[in-house]
């Protein structure tokens, strides 16, 4: 193995490299100078705040501010939104459930963002006989955006997670307008705010 | 205003060189990276590179040290995974190999190891006239390439092998 070897797999590697034919443009940025015009405008220096971040971060010597000034904003940022929730938490009107229950429209929602604008059979949601059970019969058909009126609810239900991640035992018992048809459906299929007598 | 223009006029006619070493040395994910990098340190004072008697060796030696102090320290004994057996209908693994060989070879070596090897090697340069660009002594010079030599006979060796 010699010397020569070595430079041929160098050279057959500097070969293969391709140049980005805008490489100039990216890594300068807007060219400066290229004017003589002594009024041109100086074009801004190519900013790139992510790779400033990197190098901040990267860098030893700066390293150590970077992780200060980051924890920093992290811990002002944690105190801000706590504060605000807090607020918001104590200036929130306390509700009593079933003080104020009644019927009310609830509109479906799925969490399925590429059903909620199909309606196909496998974008539906189903309304079902059996009283929180999933395994009951199907006895109607609904689709993100649909309005049903929920006449009461029951949280012992099975539970039921939608494509978000939300889980709940609340059953609706709904109406279906037009339909003439009545049923139950999966609380996660909505996104109720309004408080619903129990069953 | 006339200096940076010259200086940036200058840069551009180095930078694909630099570019094409930046590949070899960081890989081509990092390289344009390490040459921005490179320029934004070189245009702190401009005329340093403008006055040099090799503008090149000025400028690879100040992005080997943007390399050394930003991508390689922690990176350096991390090895490539190796690529598996290119088929017959590659997609254009085969013609890019010996790339992938060189860097692969050059990131086992310290970056002013690898740098080296590309004056040396690549570009020419003597041993001695390496040593004073990369401001180290001859014997780093020397060790790095009998370094790569070493790992150039491994990878040869184990493609004998396949």
């Amino acid at each position: 193995m010699s010397e020569e070897k070595l430079r041929e797999l160098l050279l057959e590697a500097d070969e293969a490299v391709d140049v980005p034919p805008d490489l100039e443009e990216r890594v300068l940025g807007p060219r400066r100078g290229e004017s003589d015009d002594e009024g041109a405008e100086r074009p801004a220096r190519s900013w790139r705040p992510l790779r400033w971040l990197r190098s901040w971060g990267s860098n030893g010597r700066l390293q150590p501010v970077f992780v200060a000034v980051a924890v920093g904003v992290v811990l002002l940022g944690a105190a801000f939104a706590g504060g605000v929730l807090s607020g918001r938490a104590s200036r929130a009107p306390a509700t009593s459930p079933g003080a104020t229950a009644a019927p009310a429209d609830l509109t479906v929602f799925n969490a399925e963002r590429a059903c909620q604008d199909l309606r196909t059979i496998e974008c539906s949601i189903a309304v079902r006989s059996e009283p929180g059970k999933k395994t009951g019969v199907l006895v109607a058909r609904v689709w993100h955006g649909d309005v049903v009126r929920a006449e009461c609810v029951r949280g012992d239900g099975d539970q039921v997670a939608d494509e978000a991640g939300v889980t709940s035992r609340r059953w609706y018992r709904v109406s279906v307008p037009g339909s003439r048809t009545a049923g139950w459906l999966p609380g996660v299929r909505t996104r109720n705010t309004r408080e619903i007598p129990e069953c | 205003m006339e200096t940076e223009g010259e200086f940036d006029r200058l840069f551009c006619d180095l930078l694909p060189r630099l570019y094409r070493r930046a590949v070899l040395l960081v890989g081509e994910a990092w390289a344009e990276d390490a040459v921005h990098e490179a320029y934004l340190k070189l245009r702190r004072r401009p005329e340093r590179l403008m006055e040099h008697p090799a503008p090149y060796a000025y400028a690879f030696a100040a992005m080997t040290s943007v390399v050394r102090d930003h991508w390689r320290a922690g990176r350096r004994q991390v090895l490539v995974p190796q690529p598996a057996e290119p088929p017959g209908n590659d997609g254009g693994i085969a013609a890019r190999e010996g790339l992938l060989d060189a860097g692969r070879l050059l990131s086992m070596l310290p970056t002013r190891q690898a740098a080296a090897v590309l004056l040396v090697d690549l570009d020419g340069y003597t041993i001695d006239e390496a040593a004073e660009i990369l401001g180290v002594h001859r014997g780093t010079i020397s060790r790095g390439r009998a370094r790569a030599l070493e790992k150039l006979r491994g990878q040869v060796h184990r493609r004998a092998v396949r």
